[in-house]
């Protein structure tokens, strides 16, 4: 079928069109490029918090070394940003920085460039960082991997790759590609109190190609002996989102089934589907909007995989939720306050989802304890949930407590 | 075979202007329609691989774009929401006429009508990008065009 032959609505259309064209095929790319990098972050963040061996504090000549105490002192800002991190850290998860003891560490990359890290001693011997792309983390010293990497980019698309070891052994880190090929990448030793070889590598365009990318740092001693390896990652597919609804492609999006639909108080609808899954078993999700709603999604493989009492509190801002899975046994979660009110949410094929009422976010009414039954009345399990938890209740601006240095949260 | 990227690459360069001018009716100006553009281009890049070949791919580039705007005005995104996107001539004056019929027509027709006419896509391509049948959208276009001939021969008695 055409409307093409005679069509007077086109014309009029045509007529108000702006035909101009200021497309920009460059800036797609960049744009693309960049939020790769920002996703990478938060696993390079995460990688970075692996836990170490202590090293010894001798240092080989084989080395470049860099004295910390006689490195550039940080500024305030950056010092307040490591502060800040102490004071948002969720309790008892404070890395335990010191912020007025951070330094500058110039490191050269392995193409003649240089980058810098921001790197602050800890109370418990370890360090934090900050890279100058402003990645970073912690690290404690205990028994974990030797290299520490963190990558930047995906796995069909690594650009970056940095980090810092702290075996004392550790001569020459290097880095292999697929073709069987691989580069040196230098490290910059900082002295104690830090004492970590740190590296930062732009991997060549050439490897970023099928079949010539990363695929594996390693890590040698001073006779050539292997002392550790960390394989570059590898990301599978489909945990990535479908762009067009912000699920993870592991759905059969299109076989989902609206399980249960709220309106909160604030007038939002928030409905929970499930769908199978590509690999097995079946994932669960809120949406709101037709979208992936804040960020909540999760799959069980079968029956038993799932605890009585998976579910917990999504909150921060309105609308707070009682969301998450329940065991196949499970017919409704009993939710008890601490001025004695009980709020009963029924489980819909092993899912919950429920809105906390705002009469239930000050202190003295806020919830402590989650009970399960089953069908028959019989109690299957309790999960006890701290009302003093910080952040979890919205609060009126006032109300924020005051955590110093400009940090605030709500009791 | 021609890869994905490079096919996403062929429709931003082909269809960007209509692109635009569609979703402009959604966003309310061309600039952030041109952002949203932007956006929503970058992140069928970077998903490029995950582009299953089960549609034409200017209906799924079309969709990552609508809810590339969407977020952008702070509101959801597409499927569930399709009859809450209220589009409409960015510059209403320019044919207010055609600005008032169209106005009349139900959101989801009026989508329909600005894919046709400004993004240019086939009926099998806004099929796809609104969930919809091929005869729903020949049907939809059939009745709107319909609507707004009325429409306008009303204003213009």
């Amino acid at each position: 079928m055409s409307d093409r032959l005679h069509d007077p609505l086109r014309d009029r259309f045509t007529a108000i069109a702006d035909l101009r064209d200021d497309s920009d095929w460059l800036d797609v790319r960049r744009r693309a490029r960049r939020a790769a990098r920002r996703r990478s972050l938060l696993a390079a963040a995460a990688a970075v918090a692996v836990v170490l061996l202590l090293a010894a504090p001798a240092l080989g000549l084989h080395r470049v070394v860099v004295s910390f105490f006689d490195s550039e002192p940080a500024p305030q800002r950056v010092q307040l940003d490591f502060a800040r991190q102490e004071l948002g850290a969720p309790k008892g998860m404070a890395p335990g920085a010191i912020p007025d003891q951070t330094r500058k560490v110039v490191v050269p990359t392995a193409n003649g460039g240089r980058t810098f890290v921001w790197v602050a001693p800890t109370r418990s011997g370890g360090f934090c960082v900050r890279w100058e792309d402003p990645v970073g983390g912690c690290r404690t010293r205990a028994v974990g991997g030797q290299i520490g990497a963190g990558w930047m980019g995906r796995s069909e698309d690594l650009t970056f790759v940095y980090g810092a070891v702290l075996s004392d052994d550790a001569a020459r880190l290097e880095l292999r590609y697929e073709d069987g090929t691989a580069t040196d990448v230098p490290l910059t030793w900082v002295s104690p109190p830090i004492d970590a070889g740190f590296y930062f590598l732009e991997i060549p365009p050439a490897h970023l190609e099928d079949g010539a990318r990363a695929s594996e740092l390693v890590l040698y001693d001073e006779a050539g002996g292997v002392l550790a390896t960390e394989r570059a990652p590898v990301l599978d597919p489909l945990t990535e989102e479908d762009p067009t609804t912000g699920v993870p492609r592991i759905v059969r999006y299109d076989e989902r089934r609206l399980l249960h639909s709220i309106t909160t108080e604030n007038g939002r609808t928030i409905e929970l589907y499930e769908a199978p899954s590509r690999r097995a078993g079946t994932c669960a999700w809120l949406e709101s909007r037709g979208t992936l709603y804040r960020a909540f999604f999760g799959c069980a493989v079968g029956s038993g995989s799932t605890p009585t009492i998976g579910a917990g509190l999504a909150g921060g801002s309105a609308p707070v939720l009682l969301t998450g899975m329940v065991s196949d046994d499970v017919a409704r979660l009993e939710l008890r306050f601490q001025d004695g009110d009980r709020i009963e949410v029924p489980a819909i094929e092993g899912f919950v989802v429920a809105e906390l009422p705002r009469q239930h976010w000050a202190p003295g009414h806020r919830l402590e304890l989650i009970v399960a039954f089953d069908a028959s009345g019989t109690e299957l399990g309790r999960k006890p949930w701290d009302p003093t938890t910080r952040g979890v209740y919205p609060c009126a601006k006032q109300d924020e407590v005051d955590l110093g240095l400009g940090v605030t949260t709500c009791p | 075979m021609e890869s994905h990227a490079a096919r996403i690459e062929q429709v931003y360069r082909e269809r960007y202007v209509g692109f635009r001018n569609a979703l402009a009716a959604v966003t309310g100006d061309r600039d952030s329609a041109r952002d949203a553009i932007q956006e929503g281009f970058a992140r069928a890049l970077r998903s490029a691989r995950g582009f299953r070949g089960d549609g034409p791919i200017e209906a799924w580039v079309w969709k990552i774009c609508l809810r590339s705007a969407l977020e952008l005005r702070g509101r959801g995104s597409r499927h569930a929401s399709l009859d809450d996107v209220e589009a409409g001539l960015v510059e209403p004056l320019a044919d207010p006429m055609l600005a008032d019929a169209l106005r009349q027509l139900p959101a989801r027709r009026r989508l329909i009508v600005f894919l046709r006419y400004f993004a240019d896509l086939s009926y099998a391509e806004i099929a796809a990008a609104c969930d919809v049948s091929e005869g729903t959208v020949a049907a939809t276009l059939t009745q709107a065009r319909a609507s707004l001939a009325e429409q306008l021969q009303e204003v213009k008695g």
